[in-house]
């Protein structure tokens, strides 16, 4: 059943319009506290984060003094590097002659012998002497015979015909090229390992 | 309420909201941006920290060693030229070997074009003796605590009748280092000034 108003229309409209105004008031307040609760909540996680940033600051703060203490432990490291790099350098491209004459005395084929050995960084010339061609092509293979790693490229220049105590022989001029196995390794066992 | 008070409603709330939001959550978000990038960077600051912290603590244990090695291995090249030294080691592997030296030249420290920090000490030497004897000695001048390094070499090999041997006279271009020139020296005049 449908309610009977009957207050003059002025009074209802009255009662309409505060009505309204409440709900405006109403609505506006919740808004403004929404948002007060919003600011509030925003603000207090900016806090926390400066205070984390602080903390975390602080704490970076403290092992950089730790570091400045320690750091004077580097210095014997970089005096190691140093010297390392000295040798290092001072070794750069550096061939055993030992081990590359030991190996050559040890290649050389039968009915060969040299008379004169020279060499630098780069590569050997030898004078030598041998009975035939045979031999002196025994020579080239040995030199370049893969299991004697430090020469290559072995070559022959020169054969001449000669005579030694009444004997005929060949004297020969040959070249062969240094390999990276030529290298000395002694690099290694000068630089003491630091465990 | 008529459609008309709902829709100035929404638009003062619109309002009030965009107000706040310029106002400002947008300067909050951007300053909770900043600081949360800054406490990122501080929190990857701090794991550098620790790697730089164990490193040096590593250091600080093997202060010793390094100390000892940077010893062992200054005796390869030593500050001083010490050519007394010098001479006295390259005449002891000869006569440990059995070799004779029949010929010594030795250059000054100069500056070497391998490295600013090194001093080049050139050396000729010539020596005689047998084969196994030159290797002896070619072998035992590589393991010498001094370094040289041996740059050019020439053998020749002479038959001795009277013996029946072969004798290998031998010439060796070789170089020692130091870290400091002769003392007095131009070198090390120009290095002082330099340092000064």
């Amino acid at each position: 059943m449908r309610d009977i108003n009957l207050l003059p229309g002025e009074i209802f409209e009255e009662e309409v319009s505060r009505r309204n105004r409440l709900l405006w008031l109403v609505g506006l307040v919740l808004l403004l506290v929404l948002l007060a609760v919003l600011t509030l909540d925003r603000l207090a996680t900016v806090r926390t984060v400066e205070n984390d940033l602080e903390t975390q600051q602080q704490t970076n703060a403290v092992k950089q003094a730790e570091i400045d203490g320690l750091g004077q432990f580097e210095v014997p490291l970089q005096e190691f590097e140093q010297r390392v790099e000295l040798v290092t350098t001072a070794l750069a491209g550096d061939v055993s002659w030992a081990r590359l004459l030991n190996d050559l005395g040890r290649f050389i084929p039968d009915r060969v012998w040299l008379s004169t050995f020279a060499g630098n960084d780069e590569q050997i010339s030898v004078s030598g002497t041998a009975f035939e061609y045979e031999d002196v092509a025994n020579w080239l293979r040995a030199v370049d015979n893969p299991n004697y790693a430090g020469l290559e490229s072995s070559w022959v220049t020169t054969v001449t015909a000669n005579e030694v105590s009444g004997v005929e022989v060949l004297s020969y001029q040959s070249t062969a090229q240094l390999t990276e196995e030529a290298a000395a390794s002694r690099l290694t066992s000068r630089i003491p390992e630091i465990s | 309420m008529n459609t008309r008070n709902v829709l100035i409603a929404v638009l003062v709330a619109i309002l009030v909201v965009g107000l706040w939001w310029f106002l400002f959550w947008r300067g909050s978000s951007t300053r909770l941006g900043d600081i949360e990038a800054e406490l990122q960077t501080a929190v990857q600051e701090q794991d550098t920290l620790d790697t730089r912290i164990a490193r040096l603590q590593e250091l600080r244990n093997q202060q010793g060693q390094f100390d000892a090695a940077v010893a062992e291995i200054s005796v390869s090249i030593p500050a001083d030229p010490s050519e007394a030294a010098l001479l006295e080691s390259i005449r002891a592997l000869a006569r440990e070997s059995g070799l004779d030296i029949v010929a010594l030249s030795a250059i000054p420290p100069a500056p070497s074009t391998l490295s600013e920090e090194l001093f080049e000490i050139a050396l000729n030497l010539g020596v005689e003796g047998e084969y196994f004897r030159t290797l002896q000695f070619l072998f035992d001048l590589e393991d010498l605590d001094r370094l040289i390094r041996i740059d050019q070499i020439a053998i020749s090999a002479t038959f001795d009748e009277t013996t029946a041997t072969n004798t290998l006279q031998t010439n060796i271009t070789a170089r020692a280092f130091s870290t400091e020139p002769l003392p007095g020296t131009l070198e090390e005049l120009e290095g002082e000034e330099v340092t000064n």
